[in-house]
This record gives C-alpha cells, structure tokens and sequence, in this order.
C-alpha cells in the first residue's frame, strides 16, 4: 500500500466509514454508467438482485436488465428524458434476474454525473414488491368499485323504467274505476251506499295523486324532468279550486279556507299547478291538526305568483324541515300515507317554473310557501 | 261550424266501456245527443254511414289501425268543418300536432270544464 | 389542424422540413437538430394528438387505432401549411407515418428522412421485428395494469438542472408527459402495426438514419427497410439506442445535411 493510499485509509478508518463498502453494501441498488447506458460498475446489493456477480454487468446496457417494457420505456421515454432534464425519478420499472424472474423496483436516476468530460450516469434502484402489490390491490378495487357502480347504474334504471311502466298501466284501470264510480253515484242507491261511493272516490283521487308523482319521480330520475306544458291563455283559478274541492270532499275535516287574489293570465302550466296545490293540500290535511282550518292563499302581484298553504299542529323540527323536500322523505311519522314523493315533487315543480317552494314551521303554523316570477 | 240543429251529436271514441259510459253520461246530461264506438275504425264506419255528426270527441290511445290523434286527421281532411277534441290520460298533445279545429282535453275531466269546451268548439 | 397539433415553425427557407416525433414524447425531441436546418429551410414540428401540448379532446380512439389516422392529420397539416416538395424527417413510427402520408398525398414530401425506422415490430415468419408476439403482448398488459406508471404521478419532478441551464423548468415538467390512456393507445397502435405493405417503390429520395444498439428498430430491419425501398440510402449512425436526435444531435443533423 502506497503512502497516499496507507493515509487514505487511515483516514477513511479514522472516521470510521468505508466509502467503497458502503457504496457495495448500501440498502439499495447503485449503478454507474455511460451516457449510452453501458454499466461501468454496479454495487454488491444490485447485482445480488439480478442473480449475477457484479463483474459481470459490467458492459451490460442498464435497459438489457430490465423487462421487454422496461426496455422499449427506456429507450422511448428514461433515455430522452435524462437527456433532456438530466434526471429522472420515481420510475417503475422491472428488473429481470438470470432465471427469468421479476423483480419489481422504482428506479431514481441521474444524469448529470461527469468524470472529465465524459457524463455518467447514475442510478439508484429499490426493491418495490410490496408497493407494487400494494398498487395493484388498489388498482383491483377501484376497478371493482368502478364496475359495481356501472352494474348498480344499470339495475338503478331498470328498476325506474319499470316503475315508470308501472305507473302508466295503472292509470288505465284507474281512470276506469273512477268513471265507474262516477255513475254509479247517479244510480239509485241507499245512504250507505252513497257513503261508499263517496269514499272509493276518494281512495282514486289518491291513488291518482300517488300514480302521477310516482311517474313523474320516475321520469326525473330517469332523466326527463318535470316537463312543462305553459299556456298563459287559461285560467288558473278554476283549477285550484277544483283541487281544493275535490281534497275537501275525501277529507272533510279540517275545513279549508280559501282566498283566490288572481289577475289571469298566469303563464304556467295549470296542471302542474294544480298538481303541487294538490300535493301540499294533501300534506296538510294529513299532518296538519284536525282542528284547526287549513288556509289556501293563491294570488299575484305584478311580478309574481304566490300559493300559500298552512296547517295548524305540532311544529316541525328544523332537522326535518331541512330534508321535506328530498324525495321518498318521511320524517318520523311511518304512519302517516305516502310514499314520501309529494313535497319532492311539489318542489320540483316549483322549480321548473323557475319559482322556490319554502316551508316555515311554528307553534302557530307550519306553512308552505310557493312563489313563481311573472313574465317579462 | 255546426249546422244550426236543435240537437247537437258528438261521437264519443274510446276502448275502455267504463270510460266510455262515463263520457257518455257526461254529454247527455249537457243535452247533446251520443254516438258511441270502441276505436278508430268503428267512428268511422258510423261517420260514413251518417252525416249529422257534428264534433268527434275521442280518447288517443286505443287498438285497431290507427290512434285517436290519426283518426283526427283523417276526419278533419274528409270532413274538414268537424271539430275535434282529443282526450288522454297518458300524453299530452300540443296544438300543433292537432288539426286545425282540434282541440286537447287531459283525462281525468274535470265535468264543467269538458262541456265547456265541446260547446266553445262547437259555436266556434 | 396547426393549431390542433400545437405546429410551430421557424427559419427562412423556401422549402419545408416538417419534423415528426415517434412514440414516446414530443416535438422537443427534435430541439438539438431542427433549428440546425433553419438558415435553409423553414422548419416545423409539431406534436401528433394526443402527445405533448395537441388538442387532447381531438383524440378519438378509433381514427387512431392504425397509423393512417396519425398520416391523415400529416397530410392535413402539411397540406394547410402549403407544403410541397418538402422534407420530411420521421423518427421511430413516424418514419412509416411519414411513408404512409407521402403515399397519400404525392406532392407534399419529396424527400424522406427515416430515422430508426420499422415496418412491424413482431416478427413474422423470416421477418425478424426484433419482439414475438409473446413480448408485445407483455408490454400491452404491462400498460394495462400501469405498471410503469407511465401516468401523470410518474412523471418526474425536475429540480432544475445545472447541466442544462437552457431548459426553462416548465419544459423540464411537461417533458415526456403524455395522458396515461393516450399513451397507452398510441403503444398499442405502433407496436401490433404492420405497415410493410407501405415499403416499396416511392416517388422520392429515402433516407435511413440507423444507430447501433437499438432495441426497437435494430440493424437487420433498418436493412430491411432499405431493401424494400428502392433507390433508399442507409446510413449507419455513430450513435447507440434508439434517439440519436437527443443522445447523438450532431452525427444526425450531419447526416441530414449530407442528404438534403
């Protein structure tokens, strides 16, 4: 051993650190090479992980060490890159050992390196099993989640096409009973009888009410929308009161008091219209208190339509006056009627009118508000 | 534009009888006088043999070879002075799918308003 | 379609020299040798669809799925930029992009530059690709799991770099970065093409630039290429790998200059 050498090494031991075997023994791979990716040295731990000595991949290009992808990604993507930036970080790639077997890792590589004038490359390479499987059981249950969605997508619109097939049958058998019933009202019939006939009516006007929000639930979800059929050339008044006349006869208590303060014409959709009076009178004579009267306010300024409709009883919560308007939403009483459609529905219809429904509830009052702008 | 008759006629088409009565029932207590078929083909096998129908009164979806809406058609270009109301519970139609003098009525009817309407179309 | 294919051009030149990169990034690749030519030619690169700063939405999976898609927008580019009689320098795939768009429309390109060109990458009978059906098929699935996350979290994040001062750092980041499932694709369409059928006889001067140790486009298909085309020259370039437009700019901008 040389002086400069003997001191060398006597410096090294002095410090305590063995560069040379720290570079061959480091926790990860290390490997040096020329600009053209020829490998001028690797360390100990690299080439443990290739099944080959060291000496060996001397000569070697990096990229013969890696997997088919591994080579075209180096020559198409690595190479060019270290060109270009001068380093490159974080790339998974594979390595493959001389039994053919793979080696996961995630190479850090550097460019940048210059020994006189030639610049070397250098790279760092760490095993990545577990990151990879890692990786790849993520990537499983995203895939599998994504299909789960697409499946349950699927069942989700086949079951709403089918409640919307369902709804428009029913109509028909419906619309029979109830004319049905219309004459048999006129036969001669005893007082019983008329009672009954009276009561059927009602159950159709419900099971009507149900079948057009259930439809029109259905169609929303299925993409239509509330559609609109607008005509400011009727009359609104005449059908809201029908609605109200017709609740009142199916629900005889509480009595419902009515103010009509309507300038025709009102541009809207006069079914709909009546269809979301409909609702929310429904709703308050079956939540509301049985006695106390339930008050109809329709009327218009000159820039808009305003329906109101209140109730007396027990206060709502704000907890579910925040959620009244979400569909198949029940609040706590399981035992009242519905499917929990009407105020959604009813909301809905607001909207396509480009007009709010709002609810407030008190001590006093629990009252549905639907406003709608006049055209413009 | 009716003939000026003491006694108006409406021809009432509709498959369901229930329904039918019911419509039936409706316009013979507001005084007019009824027809009655169960489709298209029926109405205008009767439309043929008669010529004092004075408003086709008819429901849209029913079997036989065409539906109401195509049946109105056929009546306004044969019969070209007869009105029309068309009837559904299932769709709405607009004006302009209707012929001229047609007009649409949505099932379930309000009774008032049906008579109404037919005595508007009819005096038109 | 200039627009669309993020085209720029620059020099003085009467005649075109249209630069097009192969699988794997971008128009940079062609920053050491195009503004070589600039004195003489007006130069143009660009970025096919899909790859570096194109119209991502413009990608549509099934114009690209053969290279005629890639060759269309060729042509349309060329023809919207008034080429004719020019110069096309094709490296990787693009080399048969190039063949292929020359083929369809016969007055844009009257001289060829193939640089690492191949037909087909697997081999077929005595046709040696250089991969077996087995290989691409590998490399597909690879892609498919994304293994190498060839994706937007693998690209590197370059600290700015003291060796190449020139290189502003927002190039530095968008170097090499394509959109996973557009990348994906591309690899598909290039590496199971089959474009022989579109060697043979053309109506222009050919020239093959070929490296030593290139995996993807080796010596024997370089020669390959050269047989089937007649009257094509091939020149054997003192670089290695597959990019000497990055790793050996100035032997490829010679041996251009030579041609040309």
């Amino acid at each position: 051993m040389s002086e400069v050498e003997a001191g060398a090494s006597a410096a090294q031991r002095e410090a305590g650190i063995d560069f040379e075997r720290l570079f061959d023994v480091a926790p990860c791979g290390y490997v040096l090479a020329e600009r053209n990716g020829r490998i001028i040295r690797a360390n100990e731990t690299f080439a443990a992980w290739t099944g080959r000595p060291a000496e060996q991949l001397v000569g070697k290009r990096f990229s013969d060490l890696l997997s088919i992808a591994g080579k075209i990604f180096y020559e198409t993507h690595f190479a060019p890159t270290l060109h270009m930036a001068g380093s490159f970080n974080e790339v998974a790639l594979d390595l493959v050992d001389d039994q053919g077997a793979k080696l996961p890792v995630l190479v850090n590589a550097t460019g940048g390196l210059h020994d006189g004038e030639h610049v070397q490359i250098l790279f760092a390479v760490f095993r990545a099993t577990q990151r990879r499987q890692y990786e790849q059981g993520l990537l499983e249950a995203r895939d599998k989640a994504e299909a789960t969605i697409v499946s349950e997508r699927a069942t989700s619109e086949l079951q709403e096409q089918f409640i919307a097939v369902l709804g428009h049958d029913l109509r028909n058998p419906i619309a029979s009973i109830a004319s049905g019933i219309h004459m048999l009202a006129k036969e001669t019939i005893s007082q019983r009888g008329a009672r009954v006939v009276e009561l059927m009516s009602g159950s159709i006007l419900r099971a009507n009410a149900l079948i057009d929000n259930v439809l029109d639930f259905a169609r929303g979800r299925l993409g239509g929308g509330i559609t609109l059929d607008r005509n400011a050339r009727e009359p609104l008044e005449p059908v809201l009161r029908q609605v109200v006349a017709e609740l009142q006869s199916v629900y005889p208590k509480p009595t419902i008091e009515t103010r009509y303060e309507l300038a025709d014409p009102v541009d809207c959709d006069r079914m709909r219209i009546g269809q979301l009076l409909s609702n929310l009178l429904g709703n308050a004579l079956t939540h509301g208190a049985k006695d106390q009267p339930i008050m109809v306010d329709a009327s218009t300024s000159r820039s808009e339509l305003v329906i109101a409709v209140s109730n007396g009883g027990e206060p709502i919560p704000p907890q579910v006056l925040e959620r009244l308007f979400q569909p198949f939403f029940r609040g706590d009483d399981r035992v009242k009627h519905g499917l929990g459609l009407g105020l959604h529905i009813a909301a809905e219809i607001a909207r396509a009118h480009e007009g709010m429904l709002v609810a407030r509830s008190d001590v006093k009052a629990t009252t549905f508000v639907f406003t709608m702008p006049l055209d413009i | 534009m009716a003939v000026d008759r003491a006694v108006l006629t409406v021809l009432v088409v509709e498959d369901d009888a229930l329904v039918r009565m019911h419509g039936i029932d409706i316009l013979e207590d507001a005084g007019f006088a009824v027809l009655e078929a169960a489709d298209a083909d029926e109405a205008l096998v009767i439309l043929d043999g008669l010529d004092d129908v004075d408003l086709l009164f008819s429901d849209v979806d029913m079997p036989g070879s065409m539906s109401g809406l195509d049946l109105a058609h056929v009546v306004h270009e044969r019969w070209p002075d007869m009105p029309v109301l068309l009837t559904s519970g299932h769709h709405r139609i607009c004006e302009a799918q209707l012929p001229a003098e047609g007009k649409f009525v949505t099932k379930p009817w309000a009774q008032a308003a049906l008579v109404k309407q037919i005595r508007d179309l009819l005096h038109a | 379609m200039a627009k669309r294919l993020n085209a720029r051009a620059a020099g003085t030149g009467a005649r075109a020299m249209l630069f097009a990169h192969g699988f794997g990034c971008d128009q940079n690749m062609w920053r050491y040798v195009a503004p070589a030519f600039e004195q003489d030619f007006q130069t143009i690169v660009f970025d096919y669809v899909g790859a570096g700063a194109s119209d991502l939405t413009a990608y549509d999976p099934q114009k690209y799925a053969s290279l005629e898609g890639y060759a269309d927008d060729v042509v349309a580019l060329a023809t919207e930029l008034g080429i004719s009689d020019g110069v096309f320098v094709g490296h990787s795939v693009s080399a048969m992009i190039g063949l292929i768009a020359a083929r369809k429309a016969p007055g844009l390109f009257s001289t060829l530059i193939l640089v690492g060109p191949s037909p087909r990458y697997i081999d077929d009978g005595d046709y040696v690709g250089g991969f077996s059906e087995d290989q691409i098929v590998e490399l597909l699935d690879f892609l498919d799991t994304n293994h190498l996350g060839w994706s937007q979290a693998m690209a590197p994040t370059i600290m700015g770099n003291p060796d190449r001062p020139e290189l502003s750092e927002e190039l530095a980041a968008s170097f090499c970065r394509t959109d996973p499932e557009i990348a994906k694709r591309f690899a598909r369409t290039t590496f199971m093409s089959n474009n022989r059928a579109d060697l043979g006889p053309i109506d222009a001067r050919v020239l093959i630039l070929q490296c030593r140790d290139d995996v993807i486009a080796p010596e024997s298909v370089g020669a390959f290429v050269q047989q089937s085309i007649p009257g094509s020259e091939l020149v054997l370039l003192d670089a290695n790998g597959h990019c000497p437009n990055l790793s050996a700019p100035a032997e490829t901008i010679a041996a251009i200059k030579a041609f040309v």
